[in-house]
């Protein structure tokens, strides 16, 4: 299958007074038409400025998408004049952020703002933006569909902020919504109901996804295809099933134990068993060492892991990981 | 949860028309006590305007020096100046003159500094820096000797005089903009607009200056007043309005050396001065919680 979008070897920095911070660098990854690929890592690994690199969103200053290309429709949207990035922002590639408390114009009604993308990229008048306004939030399961057009971001919880930040996506019905931490912000029950709903409308409307966590367990209930992201690299990349039965670099290992699962709690004798955490934190990508990112942080690291940074390679068919340990973790 | 939109929003906007809309948004606003006086005085003053004519018992040029120095009586309700003219008269009159002077001025100095300062604050970088400097280099000079250098090369008229009265208050409102624009561009609304793809120019006047409007308004009602101060002090320097015009700041001023004895002279366009700046602080006041959906005082 062909890729709708395309990231090859993309570098982006951001200039600070501690130096040039490589906050992505050389990524790469593809997302199918139809398909959800789930970017996992923690904070500050680059999975958000990689997705804004996209769309060139980064603030420039200070930050500057430096190498690679993103290649989107025989495009390479890194090297298109502004002009035609605003077209394709918002109808072909689309974005949720994570707050949707903040992600909402307080001034502008909601049935207005869903207009926005409609009136720019399709040319439609303001009454039919509004009609379509209006089956967009039927489409995202907000009842009583037509008040809500007249009403303010303020009176409404965070899942409909999110609601309408999803109608407002993909009222264009683009080609691939990026989800930025979609749910991050939602409690629990919202958040199960918003990823269905992303889920279901994107089979229905065929949209390539792109689903941005730190959270594992959003992407096992999503995702088809999973990208781990450590340090502003990718560190490993696979199908959801083979990430979670065969994990093969030790970050995405201690991602997965650090996950509190109730099976586990009563193991032994009723006590709980302890959470294992992983040692340390993420380094500072200002004062990245020579070897591989995650080499202090490493229950298996070598000397080899010490000195040089370990390459991309393919495990198994379609199961990347870039680590120098040849042997699968249990 | 969902949340029930309230009875007046279920209505909808989609099915109504602007004035309709309009119409129940003004009522709203003078639901409030305090609107309603604030609008109400608003209104009589600009009303002052129009019907000067009409309630003026005397001409404001007509001098009487028999007259003179008169207090209050039923002839002349505001006593007389110096030279025998009917204060009262020349205090309606100068409604005019110093009410229009005050809004024009203001008027055009918000369009022009906020439209500068939002540019300037949205653009930053170089842009910013360069705005910035010069805007600094026009606050630096006193604002009465950028006036009077302006008037003096272009000659005391209404355009000149308002024109120079400006030029402080496009850095004032530049300033204000800039920062209120600073602090709005960064919300993520904001990156949210960028990634649907609108242009520079939509996001900086439809979504990010409407959220700046509170600072924005609460700067324009104080400076009306202060405005229509400092033309009285050109005035006094003899580069504002002309005699026999009248205006308020020229009255007060004209006024203060009969102080001791005739306090009437300074009291009376003093009083509409204040009356003035209280009507359009309020106004401006409760125009900033209306205008604010989410219905708090929140600037």
């Amino acid at each position: 299958m062909k890729p709708v979008l395309e990231l090859k070897n993309l570098q982006t920095q951001f200039e600070t007074r501690s130096g040039i911070v490589r906050a992505v660098d050389g990524v790469s990854y593809h997302v199918n038409h139809g398909e959800t690929l789930g970017v996992v890592g923690e904070s500050g690994c680059g999975k958000s400025v990689t997705s804004l690199s996209v769309l060139r969103l980064i603030p420039n200053p200070p930050g500057k998408i430096v190498g690679g290309s993103v290649m989107f429709e025989g495009e390479d949207l890194t090297q298109v004049p502004d002009h035609l990035i605003r077209n394709i922002r918002g109808k072909e590639i689309s974005m949720i952020f994570q707050e949707p408390m903040t992600s909402l114009n307080p001034m502008m009604t909601v049935g207005n703002q869903i207009s926005e993308p409609l009136i720019r990229h399709l040319g439609l008048s303001k009454k039919d933006a509004l009609d379509r306004a209006r089956e967009m939030l039927d489409l995202v399961q907000i009842p009583d569909s037509k008040s809500w057009l007249s009403g303010y971001p303020h009176q409404m919880s965070g899942g409909m902020r999110q609601r309408v930040m999803i109608a407002m996506a993909l009222a264009c019905d683009p080609k691939v919504l990026i989800a930025d931490e979609p749910t991050t912000a939602l409690d629990v029950t919202i958040q199960g109901q918003i990823l269905i709903l992303i889920k279901e409308l994107q089979e229905k409307l065929g949209t390539a996804v792109i689903m941005i966590t730190h959270d594992l367990g959003v992407v096992a209930e999503v995702a088809d295809r999973v990208v781990v992201m450590y340090a502003g690299r990718k560190v490993e990349e696979a199908d959801i099933h083979t990430l979670f039965e065969r994990p093969r670099h030790p970050y995405t290992v201690r991602l997965m134990t650090a996950i509190p699962r109730l099976d586990r709690i009563a193991a032994a004798n009723g006590a709980p068993e302890r959470l294992t955490e992983i040692p340390g934190t993420v380094p500072l990508l200002s004062e990245l060492r020579s070897g591989c990112a995650f080499f202090d942080r490493c229950a298996f690291a070598s000397e080899q892991c010490g000195k040089e940074a370990p390459v991309l390679e393919e495990k198994s068919r379609g199961h990347w990981a870039a680590c120098w340990n040849e042997a699968p973790f249990q | 949860m969902t949340v029930t939109p309230s009875p007046s929003m279920i209505e909808g906007s989609a099915s109504k028309n602007g004035w309709t809309l309009f119409k129940e948004s003004f009522q709203h606003f003078l639901a409030s006590r305090l609107n309603r006086f604030s609008f109400g005085l608003t209104v009589c003053l600009l009303l002052l305007i129009v019907i000067a004519p009409f309630i003026a018992i005397y001409p404001y040029d007509e001098v009487n020096p028999a007259l003179g120095l008169s207090p209050p009586s039923w002839a002349h309700p505001m006593g007389t100046d110096q030279a025998g003219r009917d204060v009262f008269s020349r205090v309606i009159y100068g409604a005019r003159t110093s009410l229009s002077i005050g809004l024009v001025t203001v008027l055009f100095g918000l369009l022009t500094g906020v439209t500068i300062g939002a540019v300037s604050g949205y653009l930053g970088g170089w842009v910013d820096e360069i705005i910035m400097r010069i805007v600094e280099i026009f606050m630096s000079i006193p604002g009465i000797v950028i006036a009077l250098a302006l008037v003096s090369v272009l000659g005391p008229s209404l355009p000149s005089i308002v024109l120079a009265l400006s030029i402080r208050r496009i850095t004032q409102f530049a300033r204000v903009a800039r920062g209120s624009v600073l602090s709005v561009k960064s919300e993520d609304y904001v990156t949210a607009c960028h990634a649907i793809g609108m242009s520079n120019l939509r996001i900086i006047f439809v979504h990010i200056l409407p959220n700046c409007i509170g600072p924005i308004i609460v700067l324009a009602s104080v400076l009306l007043g202060n405005v229509i101060l400092t033309e009285s002090t050109l005035s006094f320097l003899g580069m504002g309005i002309q005699e026999p015009t009248p205006s308020w700041g020229t009255m007060i001023a004209k006024g203060n050396e009969y102080l001791t004895f005739a306090p009437w002279i300074s009291v009376f366009p003093g009083l509409f001065l204040f009356l003035t700046m209280i009507a359009f602080n309020l106004l401006g006041d409760g125009l900033r919680d209306h205008l604010d959906p989410r219905g708090g005082s929140v600037v």
